[in-house]
Protein backbone atom coordinates (compact mmCIF):
# COMPACT_ATOMS: atom_id res chain seq x y z
CA UNK A 1 0.00 0.00 0.00
CA UNK A 2 1.77 3.47 -0.91
CA UNK A 3 1.74 5.37 1.86
CA UNK A 4 4.65 7.72 3.43
CA UNK A 5 5.51 6.71 7.51
CA UNK A 6 3.89 9.95 8.56
CA UNK A 7 0.50 9.19 6.83
CA UNK A 8 0.54 5.86 8.07
CA UNK A 9 1.06 7.19 11.66
CA UNK A 10 -1.53 9.57 11.51
CA UNK A 11 -4.00 7.76 10.31
CA UNK A 12 -3.39 4.59 12.61
CA UNK A 13 -3.75 6.77 15.65
CA UNK A 14 -7.10 8.51 14.27
CA UNK A 15 -8.05 5.22 13.87
CA UNK A 16 -6.89 4.57 17.73
CA UNK A 17 -8.41 7.59 19.58
CA UNK A 18 -11.90 7.07 17.56
CA UNK A 19 -11.92 3.52 18.65
CA UNK A 20 -10.82 3.68 22.34
CA UNK A 21 -12.99 7.17 22.58
CA UNK A 22 -15.68 4.61 22.60
CA UNK A 23 -15.07 3.11 26.05
CA UNK A 24 -17.75 4.29 28.39
CA UNK A 25 -15.33 4.03 31.75
CA UNK A 26 -11.48 3.30 32.57
CA UNK A 27 -11.37 -1.07 32.20
CA UNK A 28 -13.12 -1.35 28.84
CA UNK A 29 -10.67 1.73 27.85
CA UNK A 30 -7.56 0.33 28.82
CA UNK A 31 -9.09 -3.14 26.77
CA UNK A 32 -9.53 -1.53 23.99
CA UNK A 33 -6.51 0.15 23.85
CA UNK A 34 -4.22 -3.18 24.22
CA UNK A 35 -6.11 -4.69 21.63
CA UNK A 36 -6.17 -1.47 18.87
CA UNK A 37 -2.35 -0.76 19.53
CA UNK A 38 -1.94 -4.70 18.73
CA UNK A 39 -3.78 -4.43 15.99
CA UNK A 40 -2.64 -1.39 14.07
CA UNK A 41 1.41 -2.34 14.46
CA UNK A 42 0.33 -5.62 14.03
CA UNK A 43 1.76 -7.18 17.45
CA UNK A 44 1.03 -10.53 19.63
CA UNK A 45 0.96 -8.86 22.35
CA UNK A 46 0.16 -5.58 23.79
CA UNK A 47 -0.33 -4.66 27.58
CA UNK A 48 -0.73 -1.10 30.01
CA UNK A 49 0.95 -2.12 33.23
CA UNK A 50 0.65 0.34 36.08
CA UNK A 51 3.24 0.33 39.19
CA UNK A 52 3.17 -3.40 39.42
CA UNK A 53 -0.04 -4.21 37.74
CA UNK A 54 -0.98 -5.46 34.85
CA UNK A 55 -4.28 -3.33 34.11
CA UNK A 56 -5.06 -4.58 30.60
CA UNK A 57 -3.52 -7.24 28.16
CA UNK A 58 -4.41 -8.98 24.69
CA UNK A 59 -2.37 -11.52 22.78
CA UNK A 60 -1.81 -14.31 25.49
CA UNK A 61 -4.58 -17.33 26.10
CA UNK A 62 -6.90 -16.54 28.83
CA UNK A 63 -5.82 -17.01 32.23
CA UNK A 64 -2.03 -17.29 31.39
CA UNK A 65 -0.86 -13.71 31.04
CA UNK A 66 2.73 -13.69 32.41
CA UNK A 67 2.45 -10.89 34.50
CA UNK A 68 5.79 -10.78 35.71
CA UNK A 69 7.15 -10.86 32.42
CA UNK A 70 5.47 -7.90 31.43
CA UNK A 71 5.87 -6.39 34.16
CA UNK A 72 9.37 -6.82 33.69
CA UNK A 73 9.16 -4.95 30.35
CA UNK A 74 7.03 -2.00 31.66
CA UNK A 75 10.09 -1.48 34.47
CA UNK A 76 12.93 -1.75 31.99
CA UNK A 77 14.27 -5.01 33.04
CA UNK A 78 13.53 -6.98 29.82
CA UNK A 79 13.79 -5.74 26.37
CA UNK A 80 11.29 -9.05 25.25
CA UNK A 81 8.89 -11.76 26.10
CA UNK A 82 8.57 -15.39 25.10
CA UNK A 83 5.08 -15.43 23.53
CA UNK A 84 3.33 -19.02 23.66
CA UNK A 85 2.86 -20.40 19.94
CA UNK A 86 4.95 -17.63 18.78
CA UNK A 87 8.32 -17.82 20.15
CA UNK A 88 10.62 -14.57 21.49
CA UNK A 89 8.83 -11.62 20.77
CA UNK A 90 11.05 -7.57 20.67
CA UNK A 91 9.31 -5.08 22.57
CA UNK A 92 8.58 -1.46 22.57
CA UNK A 93 7.49 0.45 25.54
CA UNK A 94 6.26 4.09 25.95
CA UNK A 95 5.18 6.03 29.53
CA UNK A 96 1.42 6.78 29.97
CA UNK A 97 1.09 9.65 31.98
CA UNK A 98 -1.43 8.79 33.97
CA UNK A 99 -1.92 8.96 38.06
CA UNK A 100 -0.30 6.77 39.17
CA UNK A 101 2.06 6.81 35.77
CA UNK A 102 1.76 3.77 33.86
CA UNK A 103 3.20 2.38 30.92
CA UNK A 104 2.09 1.00 27.21
CA UNK A 105 3.52 -1.91 25.66
CA UNK A 106 3.05 -4.21 22.11
CA UNK A 107 5.86 -6.85 21.64
CA UNK A 108 6.12 -8.59 18.07
CA UNK A 109 8.02 -11.63 16.86
CA UNK A 110 11.30 -10.70 16.40
CA UNK A 111 12.51 -10.80 12.58
CA UNK A 112 9.98 -8.01 12.51
CA UNK A 113 11.81 -5.20 15.01
CA UNK A 114 9.62 -1.87 15.41
CA UNK A 115 11.00 1.23 13.66
CA UNK A 116 11.55 4.66 15.12
CA UNK A 117 7.81 5.93 13.17
CA UNK A 118 5.85 2.97 15.34
CA UNK A 119 7.33 4.01 18.36
CA UNK A 120 6.28 7.28 17.96
CA UNK A 121 2.57 5.95 16.98
CA UNK A 122 2.73 4.05 20.19
CA UNK A 123 3.61 7.23 22.02
CA UNK A 124 1.15 8.90 20.35
CA UNK A 125 -1.23 6.37 21.35
CA UNK A 126 -0.44 6.29 25.17
CA UNK A 127 -0.87 10.57 25.03
CA UNK A 128 -4.45 10.01 23.50
CA UNK A 129 -4.95 7.29 25.82
CA UNK A 130 -3.52 9.25 29.39
CA UNK A 131 -5.74 12.15 27.63
CA UNK A 132 -9.19 9.62 27.72
CA UNK A 133 -8.27 8.31 30.78
CA UNK A 134 -8.21 11.95 32.50
CA UNK A 135 -11.19 12.82 30.96
CA UNK A 136 -13.47 9.88 32.05
CA UNK A 137 -12.16 10.69 35.55
CA UNK A 138 -13.24 14.38 35.41
CA UNK A 139 -16.21 13.17 34.56
CA UNK A 140 -16.55 10.52 36.81
CA UNK A 141 -15.44 12.16 40.02
CA UNK A 142 -18.47 15.21 38.20
CA UNK A 143 -21.05 12.38 38.05
CA UNK A 144 -20.51 11.07 41.46
CA UNK A 145 -20.40 14.82 42.65
CA UNK A 146 -23.73 15.22 40.92
CA UNK A 147 -24.79 12.01 42.08
CA UNK A 148 -23.78 13.32 46.29
CA UNK A 149 -25.69 16.24 45.03
CA UNK A 150 -28.72 14.89 44.05
CA UNK A 151 -28.83 12.40 46.81
CA UNK A 152 -28.35 15.06 49.40
CA UNK A 153 -31.24 17.24 47.72
CA UNK A 154 -33.34 13.90 48.01
CA UNK A 155 -32.63 13.91 51.66
CA UNK A 156 -33.30 17.24 52.55
CA UNK A 157 -36.58 16.68 50.43
CA UNK A 158 -37.51 13.96 52.35
CA UNK A 159 -36.32 15.72 55.85
CA UNK A 160 -38.60 18.85 54.55
CA UNK A 161 -41.60 16.81 54.11
CA UNK A 162 -40.89 14.68 57.09
CA UNK A 163 -40.86 17.86 58.79
CA UNK A 164 -43.94 19.14 57.37
CA UNK A 165 -46.03 16.08 58.25
CA UNK A 166 -44.78 16.07 61.88
CA UNK A 167 -45.40 20.08 61.92
CA UNK A 168 -49.70 20.24 62.67
CA UNK A 169 -49.19 17.48 65.83
CA UNK A 170 -46.22 19.77 66.78
CA UNK A 171 -48.02 22.57 66.65
CA UNK A 172 -50.99 20.88 68.63
CA UNK A 173 -48.51 19.87 71.20
CA UNK A 174 -47.28 23.59 71.51
CA UNK A 175 -50.98 25.05 71.21
CA UNK A 176 -53.84 22.98 72.49
CA UNK A 177 -56.83 23.65 70.75
CA UNK A 178 -59.26 24.96 73.73
CA UNK A 179 -62.30 23.52 74.24
CA UNK B 1 -12.70 -41.73 -3.30
CA UNK B 2 -9.42 -39.39 -3.01
CA UNK B 3 -7.60 -39.22 0.24
CA UNK B 4 -4.30 -39.50 1.47
CA UNK B 5 -2.75 -41.60 3.98
CA UNK B 6 1.22 -41.49 4.62
CA UNK B 7 0.83 -43.35 7.32
CA UNK B 8 2.68 -41.30 9.65
CA UNK B 9 1.07 -42.32 12.68
CA UNK B 10 -2.09 -42.75 10.93
CA UNK B 11 -3.43 -39.56 10.47
CA UNK B 12 -5.59 -39.17 7.01
CA UNK B 13 -7.59 -36.49 5.13
CA UNK B 14 -10.45 -37.94 3.38
CA UNK B 15 -12.59 -35.90 0.95
CA UNK B 16 -15.99 -36.96 -0.20
CA UNK B 17 -17.99 -34.58 -2.47
CA UNK B 18 -21.87 -35.18 -4.02
CA UNK B 19 -23.97 -33.58 -6.33
CA UNK B 20 -27.00 -35.96 -6.21
CA UNK B 21 -30.15 -33.47 -5.84
CA UNK B 22 -31.44 -35.57 -2.85
CA UNK B 23 -30.14 -33.90 0.34
CA UNK B 24 -30.32 -36.97 2.06
CA UNK B 25 -28.58 -39.26 -0.32
CA UNK B 26 -25.97 -36.39 -1.35
CA UNK B 27 -25.30 -35.95 2.61
CA UNK B 28 -24.92 -39.72 3.07
CA UNK B 29 -23.04 -40.76 -0.23
CA UNK B 30 -20.09 -37.90 0.31
CA UNK B 31 -19.45 -38.57 3.68
CA UNK B 32 -19.24 -42.62 2.91
CA UNK B 33 -16.46 -41.52 0.82
CA UNK B 34 -14.75 -39.06 2.97
CA UNK B 35 -14.42 -41.90 5.42
CA UNK B 36 -14.09 -45.04 3.60
CA UNK B 37 -14.33 -47.22 6.47
CA UNK B 38 -12.80 -45.29 8.62
CA UNK B 39 -13.49 -43.99 12.00
CA UNK B 40 -13.09 -40.00 11.60
CA UNK B 41 -12.55 -37.38 14.34
CA UNK B 42 -14.32 -35.13 12.47
CA UNK B 43 -15.95 -34.21 8.94
CA UNK B 44 -16.06 -30.61 8.23
CA UNK B 45 -19.06 -30.11 5.46
CA UNK B 46 -19.50 -26.65 2.97
CA UNK B 47 -22.73 -27.11 1.55
CA UNK B 48 -24.88 -25.28 -0.87
CA UNK B 49 -27.67 -23.57 0.63
CA UNK B 50 -29.89 -24.61 -2.27
CA UNK B 51 -29.91 -28.26 -0.57
CA UNK B 52 -32.44 -28.78 2.19
CA UNK B 53 -30.12 -28.51 4.85
CA UNK B 54 -32.01 -29.54 7.87
CA UNK B 55 -32.00 -33.37 6.06
CA UNK B 56 -28.60 -32.94 4.45
CA UNK B 57 -27.16 -32.07 7.99
CA UNK B 58 -28.91 -35.23 9.39
CA UNK B 59 -27.92 -37.84 7.12
CA UNK B 60 -24.51 -36.60 7.14
CA UNK B 61 -24.65 -36.90 11.02
CA UNK B 62 -25.53 -40.28 10.81
CA UNK B 63 -22.97 -41.58 8.34
CA UNK B 64 -20.23 -40.00 10.55
CA UNK B 65 -20.12 -42.02 12.97
CA UNK B 66 -18.82 -40.85 16.40
CA UNK B 67 -17.18 -37.64 13.97
CA UNK B 68 -17.95 -34.08 14.94
CA UNK B 69 -20.14 -32.89 12.24
CA UNK B 70 -19.23 -29.24 11.81
CA UNK B 71 -20.23 -27.36 8.03
CA UNK B 72 -21.56 -24.06 6.72
CA UNK B 73 -23.55 -23.25 4.25
CA UNK B 74 -21.09 -21.52 0.59
CA UNK B 75 -21.44 -19.07 -2.10
CA UNK B 76 -19.99 -22.11 -4.12
CA UNK B 77 -18.49 -25.33 -2.93
CA UNK B 78 -14.80 -25.88 -3.87
CA UNK B 79 -13.55 -29.45 -4.15
CA UNK B 80 -10.13 -31.31 -5.89
CA UNK B 81 -12.23 -31.93 -8.78
CA UNK B 82 -13.15 -28.15 -9.43
CA UNK B 83 -15.66 -25.86 -8.28
CA UNK B 84 -19.62 -26.26 -7.63
CA UNK B 85 -22.90 -24.63 -7.13
CA UNK B 86 -25.17 -27.60 -6.05
CA UNK B 87 -22.90 -29.78 -4.49
CA UNK B 88 -21.99 -31.24 -0.71
CA UNK B 89 -18.18 -31.61 0.20
CA UNK B 90 -17.05 -33.60 3.07
CA UNK B 91 -13.72 -33.07 4.50
CA UNK B 92 -13.10 -36.05 6.95
CA UNK B 93 -10.04 -35.63 9.78
CA UNK B 94 -8.61 -38.75 11.37
CA UNK B 95 -5.78 -40.92 12.62
CA UNK B 96 -3.84 -41.08 16.00
CA UNK B 97 -1.53 -37.67 16.41
CA UNK B 98 -4.60 -35.68 15.78
CA UNK B 99 -7.39 -33.96 18.49
CA UNK B 100 -10.17 -31.80 17.50
CA UNK B 101 -12.49 -30.05 19.65
CA UNK B 102 -15.80 -27.97 18.30
CA UNK B 103 -18.37 -25.12 19.59
CA UNK B 104 -21.51 -23.47 18.65
CA UNK B 105 -22.23 -20.05 20.15
CA UNK B 106 -25.63 -18.96 18.63
CA UNK B 107 -27.10 -15.12 18.55
CA UNK B 108 -23.61 -13.93 17.42
CA UNK B 109 -25.21 -10.58 16.04
CA UNK B 110 -26.14 -9.27 19.14
CA UNK B 111 -22.77 -10.51 21.19
CA UNK B 112 -20.49 -10.89 17.97
CA UNK B 113 -17.42 -10.31 20.58
CA UNK B 114 -18.87 -13.25 22.71
CA UNK B 115 -19.61 -14.87 20.76
CA UNK B 116 -16.17 -15.17 19.17
CA UNK B 117 -15.08 -16.14 22.45
CA UNK B 118 -17.54 -18.70 23.34
CA UNK B 119 -16.43 -20.58 19.69
CA UNK B 120 -12.91 -20.22 20.68
CA UNK B 121 -13.10 -21.52 23.61
CA UNK B 122 -13.22 -25.33 22.32
CA UNK B 123 -9.39 -24.83 21.77
CA UNK B 124 -9.26 -25.36 25.03
CA UNK B 125 -10.56 -28.79 25.42
CA UNK B 126 -7.87 -30.60 22.83
CA UNK B 127 -5.23 -32.54 23.39
CA UNK B 128 -2.00 -30.63 23.97
CA UNK B 129 -0.11 -30.87 20.44
CA UNK B 130 2.40 -28.59 19.29
CA UNK B 131 0.54 -27.57 16.16
CA UNK B 132 -2.93 -26.20 16.51
CA UNK B 133 -4.98 -24.00 14.91
CA UNK B 134 -8.54 -22.75 15.65
CA UNK B 135 -11.14 -23.04 12.52
CA UNK B 136 -14.11 -20.03 12.68
CA UNK B 137 -17.06 -21.08 10.41
CA UNK B 138 -18.96 -17.59 11.01
CA UNK B 139 -22.30 -16.02 9.50
CA UNK B 140 -21.04 -13.46 6.96
CA UNK B 141 -24.33 -11.48 7.66
CA UNK B 142 -23.95 -11.34 11.67
CA UNK B 143 -22.19 -8.08 11.57
CA UNK B 144 -18.83 -7.20 12.07
CA UNK B 145 -16.43 -9.83 11.72
CA UNK B 146 -13.51 -8.15 13.27
CA UNK B 147 -14.99 -8.40 16.80
CA UNK B 148 -15.68 -12.01 16.37
CA UNK B 149 -11.83 -12.56 15.53
CA UNK B 150 -11.30 -10.33 18.52
CA UNK B 151 -13.02 -12.38 20.76
CA UNK B 152 -11.51 -15.67 19.87
CA UNK B 153 -8.11 -13.48 20.18
CA UNK B 154 -9.27 -12.93 23.77
CA UNK B 155 -9.47 -16.55 24.66
CA UNK B 156 -6.46 -18.03 22.47
CA UNK B 157 -4.22 -15.13 22.07
CA UNK B 158 -1.39 -15.27 20.11
CA UNK B 159 -0.54 -19.18 20.62
CA UNK B 160 -2.91 -20.39 18.32
CA UNK B 161 -3.73 -18.76 14.88
CA UNK B 162 -7.05 -18.84 13.39
CA UNK B 163 -8.21 -19.45 9.96
CA UNK B 164 -11.87 -19.64 8.61
CA UNK B 165 -14.32 -17.91 6.74
CA UNK B 166 -17.65 -16.76 6.69
CA UNK B 167 -20.95 -19.12 5.14
CA UNK B 168 -22.41 -17.63 2.45
CA UNK B 169 -25.91 -18.16 0.33
CA UNK B 170 -25.09 -17.80 -3.02
CA UNK B 171 -25.10 -14.20 -3.10
CA UNK B 172 -29.20 -13.87 -1.98
CA UNK B 173 -27.51 -12.09 1.15
CA UNK B 174 -30.45 -13.13 3.21
CA UNK B 175 -29.24 -16.20 5.36
CA UNK B 176 -26.55 -18.08 5.88
CA UNK B 177 -26.47 -21.08 7.46
CA UNK B 178 -24.27 -23.23 9.68
CA UNK B 179 -23.94 -26.92 10.78
CA UNK B 180 -23.38 -28.51 14.23
CA UNK B 181 -23.81 -32.26 14.87
CA UNK B 182 -27.00 -32.89 13.24
CA UNK B 183 -28.43 -29.34 13.88
CA UNK B 184 -28.75 -26.17 11.45
CA UNK B 185 -28.17 -23.41 12.96
CA UNK B 186 -27.94 -19.89 11.38
CA UNK B 187 -26.39 -16.34 13.15
CA UNK B 188 -24.21 -18.81 15.15
CA UNK B 189 -20.13 -19.04 15.21
CA UNK B 190 -18.36 -22.77 14.84
CA UNK B 191 -15.41 -23.38 16.74
CA UNK B 192 -13.29 -26.01 15.06
CA UNK B 193 -9.87 -26.59 17.41
CA UNK B 194 -7.64 -29.23 15.65
CA UNK B 195 -4.59 -30.48 17.64
CA UNK B 196 -1.41 -31.84 15.55
CA UNK B 197 1.72 -33.47 15.93
CA UNK B 198 2.74 -32.38 12.85
CA UNK B 199 2.78 -28.74 11.05
CA UNK B 200 -0.28 -27.41 9.79
CA UNK B 201 0.80 -24.34 7.00
CA UNK B 202 -1.38 -21.31 6.41
CA UNK B 203 -1.15 -19.26 3.79
CA UNK B 204 -2.65 -15.64 2.99
CA UNK B 205 -2.87 -13.53 -0.10
CA UNK B 206 -5.38 -11.73 -2.00
CA UNK B 207 -3.97 -10.47 -5.04
CA UNK B 208 -5.99 -7.23 -5.26
CA UNK B 209 -4.42 -3.62 -5.81
CA UNK B 210 -5.64 -0.18 -4.90
CA UNK B 211 -7.26 1.98 -7.99
CA UNK B 212 -6.86 5.98 -7.47
CA UNK B 213 -6.18 7.84 -4.53
CA UNK B 214 -7.27 6.78 -0.79
CA UNK B 215 -10.33 8.43 0.34
CA UNK B 216 -11.17 9.47 3.69
CA UNK B 217 -13.40 7.79 5.67
CA UNK B 218 -15.21 10.57 7.64
CA UNK B 219 -18.23 8.74 8.89
CA UNK B 220 -18.74 5.09 9.67
CA UNK B 221 -20.15 2.45 12.37
CA UNK B 222 -18.87 -1.02 12.75
CA UNK B 223 -19.05 -2.27 9.11
CA UNK B 224 -21.95 0.86 7.92
CA UNK B 225 -20.01 3.30 5.95
CA UNK B 226 -21.48 6.67 5.75
CA UNK B 227 -19.36 9.18 4.30
CA UNK B 228 -16.09 9.78 2.38
CA UNK B 229 -14.64 12.84 1.90
CA UNK B 230 -17.58 14.51 3.87
CA UNK B 231 -19.66 13.27 0.90
CA UNK B 232 -22.54 10.12 0.33
CA UNK B 233 -20.44 6.83 0.35
CA UNK B 234 -22.69 5.59 -2.08
CA UNK B 235 -22.36 8.01 -4.38
CA UNK B 236 -18.26 8.69 -4.02
CA UNK B 237 -18.09 4.80 -4.84
CA UNK B 238 -20.82 4.57 -7.24
CA UNK B 239 -19.10 7.64 -9.15
CA UNK B 240 -15.36 6.78 -8.72
CA UNK B 241 -16.22 3.32 -10.56
CA UNK B 242 -18.63 4.76 -12.79
CA UNK B 243 -20.91 2.17 -12.00
CA UNK B 244 -23.53 1.10 -14.43
CA UNK B 245 -27.13 2.67 -14.38
CA UNK B 246 -28.66 -1.16 -12.53
CA UNK B 247 -26.18 -0.81 -9.89
CA UNK B 248 -27.19 2.54 -8.88
CA UNK B 249 -30.73 1.77 -8.31
CA UNK B 250 -31.12 -2.18 -7.65
CA UNK B 251 -30.17 -4.02 -4.64
CA UNK B 252 -29.10 -7.16 -6.35
CA UNK B 253 -27.00 -5.38 -9.19
CA UNK B 254 -24.89 -3.17 -6.66
CA UNK B 255 -23.76 -6.33 -4.77
CA UNK B 256 -22.69 -8.15 -8.10
CA UNK B 257 -21.07 -5.20 -9.16
CA UNK B 258 -19.44 -4.47 -5.70
CA UNK B 259 -18.55 -8.16 -5.79
CA UNK B 260 -15.68 -7.09 -7.76
CA UNK B 261 -14.63 -4.14 -6.36
CA UNK B 262 -14.00 -4.46 -2.68
CA UNK B 263 -12.42 -1.67 -0.24
CA UNK B 264 -9.12 -1.76 1.30
CA UNK B 265 -8.23 -0.75 4.38
CA UNK B 266 -4.63 0.71 4.97
CA UNK B 267 -2.50 -1.24 7.42
CA UNK B 268 1.06 -1.72 8.14
CA UNK B 269 1.78 -4.80 6.33
CA UNK B 270 2.26 -4.44 2.16
CA UNK B 271 -1.22 -5.80 1.13
CA UNK B 272 -4.35 -3.89 2.31
CA UNK B 273 -6.89 -5.61 4.29
CA UNK B 274 -10.11 -6.53 2.41
CA UNK B 275 -13.79 -5.06 2.67
CA UNK B 276 -15.90 -7.06 1.08
CA UNK B 277 -19.17 -4.78 0.16
CA UNK B 278 -22.25 -6.44 0.85
CA UNK B 279 -25.42 -4.04 0.61
CA UNK B 280 -26.10 -0.50 -0.44
CA UNK B 281 -28.67 1.67 1.55
CA UNK B 282 -30.28 3.71 -1.45
CA UNK B 283 -32.05 6.02 1.05
CA UNK B 284 -29.51 6.93 3.48
CA UNK B 285 -27.04 6.57 0.61
CA UNK B 286 -24.13 4.29 2.63
CA UNK B 287 -22.33 1.04 2.11
CA UNK B 288 -22.43 -1.94 4.00
CA UNK B 289 -19.35 -3.85 4.45
CA UNK B 290 -18.83 -7.36 5.89
CA UNK B 291 -15.92 -6.23 8.70
CA UNK B 292 -15.07 -3.01 9.64
CA UNK B 293 -14.25 -0.09 8.68
CA UNK B 294 -12.29 2.42 10.85
CA UNK B 295 -13.45 5.85 10.96
CA UNK B 296 -10.80 8.58 10.81
CA UNK B 297 -8.99 6.28 7.95
CA UNK B 298 -8.02 5.92 4.78
CA UNK B 299 -9.83 3.53 2.23
CA UNK B 300 -8.72 2.24 -1.39
CA UNK B 301 -11.35 1.27 -3.87
CA UNK B 302 -9.82 -1.90 -5.06
CA UNK B 303 -9.72 -4.18 -8.30
CA UNK B 304 -7.94 -7.34 -9.89
CA UNK B 305 -7.68 -9.42 -12.83
CA UNK B 306 -7.03 -13.19 -13.13
CA UNK B 307 -3.68 -13.20 -13.19
CA UNK B 308 -3.48 -10.96 -10.21
CA UNK B 309 -5.75 -13.07 -8.07
CA UNK B 310 -4.20 -16.42 -9.79
CA UNK B 311 -0.66 -15.38 -8.46
CA UNK B 312 -2.28 -14.37 -4.98
CA UNK B 313 -3.44 -18.47 -4.87
CA UNK B 314 -0.23 -19.78 -6.16
CA UNK B 315 1.40 -17.73 -3.33
CA UNK B 316 -1.04 -18.47 -0.59
CA UNK B 317 -0.53 -21.85 -1.43
CA UNK B 318 3.21 -21.70 -1.19
CA UNK B 319 3.30 -19.80 2.10
CA UNK B 320 0.72 -22.96 3.47
CA UNK B 321 3.09 -25.49 1.90
CA UNK B 322 5.71 -23.70 3.61
CA UNK B 323 4.92 -23.81 6.76
CA UNK B 324 4.79 -27.81 6.39
CA UNK B 325 8.88 -27.74 7.48
CA UNK B 326 8.96 -30.27 4.45
CA UNK B 327 6.21 -32.36 4.62
CA UNK B 328 3.85 -33.18 2.25
CA UNK B 329 0.50 -32.31 2.79
CA UNK B 330 -2.14 -34.28 3.52
CA UNK B 331 -5.24 -32.04 2.59
CA UNK B 332 -5.77 -28.27 1.68
CA UNK B 333 -8.87 -26.50 2.95
CA UNK B 334 -9.28 -23.15 1.06
CA UNK B 335 -11.43 -20.39 2.43
CA UNK B 336 -12.05 -18.45 -1.27
CA UNK B 337 -13.84 -15.00 -1.25
CA UNK B 338 -16.51 -14.43 -3.49
CA UNK B 339 -15.30 -11.43 -5.21
CA UNK B 340 -12.45 -13.52 -6.14
CA UNK B 341 -14.37 -15.57 -7.64
CA UNK B 342 -16.12 -12.83 -9.69
CA UNK B 343 -13.07 -11.77 -11.12
CA UNK B 344 -12.45 -14.75 -11.86
CA UNK B 345 -15.78 -15.92 -13.68
CA UNK B 346 -16.71 -19.36 -13.90
CA UNK B 347 -13.43 -20.85 -16.44
CA UNK B 348 -11.28 -19.08 -14.04
CA UNK B 349 -12.10 -20.77 -10.88
CA UNK B 350 -11.49 -24.10 -12.30
CA UNK B 351 -8.31 -22.92 -13.28
CA UNK B 352 -8.34 -21.74 -9.53
CA UNK B 353 -8.51 -24.97 -8.08
CA UNK B 354 -6.55 -26.93 -10.66
CA UNK B 355 -3.60 -24.86 -9.89
CA UNK B 356 -4.36 -25.46 -6.12
CA UNK B 357 -4.89 -29.34 -6.78
CA UNK B 358 -1.38 -28.92 -8.87
CA UNK B 359 0.50 -27.83 -5.58
CA UNK B 360 -1.11 -29.79 -3.19
CA UNK B 361 -0.07 -32.92 -5.37
CA UNK B 362 -2.50 -35.59 -4.88
CA UNK B 363 -3.26 -34.53 -1.50
CA UNK B 364 -7.43 -34.01 -1.34
CA UNK B 365 -8.81 -29.96 -1.76
CA UNK B 366 -11.94 -29.18 0.13
CA UNK B 367 -13.39 -25.00 0.92
CA UNK B 368 -15.54 -22.61 0.05
CA UNK B 369 -16.88 -19.68 -1.44
CA UNK B 370 -17.43 -17.33 1.51
CA UNK B 371 -18.22 -13.96 2.18
CA UNK B 372 -15.16 -13.01 3.93
CA UNK B 373 -11.99 -14.89 5.00
CA UNK B 374 -10.11 -15.13 8.61
CA UNK B 375 -6.97 -15.73 9.16
CA UNK B 376 -4.83 -14.54 12.66
CA UNK B 377 -1.38 -15.98 12.42
CA UNK B 378 2.02 -14.69 13.48
CA UNK B 379 2.75 -13.89 9.98
CA UNK B 380 -0.01 -12.64 9.03
CA UNK B 381 -2.03 -10.97 11.85
CA UNK B 382 -4.82 -9.23 9.95
CA UNK B 383 -8.01 -10.40 8.85
CA UNK B 384 -9.43 -11.35 5.16
CA UNK B 385 -8.49 -13.86 2.16
CA UNK B 386 -6.44 -17.50 2.17
CA UNK B 387 -6.25 -20.93 1.77
CA UNK B 388 -4.61 -23.01 4.58
CA UNK B 389 -3.09 -26.02 4.93
CA UNK B 390 -2.56 -29.70 6.49
CA UNK B 391 0.27 -31.87 6.98
CA UNK B 392 1.00 -34.89 8.63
Amino acid sequence: MPRSASDWTTYQLTEFMDGVSRAEDEPSTLALAVERAAEALEAEVAAVVVLTSVRASVGFPRGAVPDRELIAIAEGRASGIEVPGVGPCNAVKVPLHGQPPGTLLVARRQNEPFGPDETVLLAGMARVLSLIQRLLRVVAGERMLREKVERQARDNARLLASLQDREPTSARRRFPAAS
Amino acid sequence: MRYSDNGTRGRWVGLGRSTDADPTQAGRAATVEALAGRDAKCAIVFASPHYDLEALTVAIHAAAGEAQVVGCSTAGEIATNGPGDSSVVVLALGGEGLSVATAAAGGASARLREAGAEAAACAEGVEDLPHRVLMLLTDGLAGNQQEIVRGAYSVVGASVPLVGGCAGDSLEMRETLQLFGDRVLSDTVIGVAIASDAPLGIGVRHGWREVGDPMLVTDSSGTRVYTLEDRPALDVYLDRLDAPGPARTDAAAFTRFAMTHPFGVSSRSAEAQIRYIADANFGDRSIGCIAEVPQGGLTWLMEGDSDSVLDATDGACDDALAGLAGRPPLGLVAFDCIARRGVLGEEGIQREIDRIGARAKGAPVAGFYTYGEIARTAESPASTTRPSWYSP
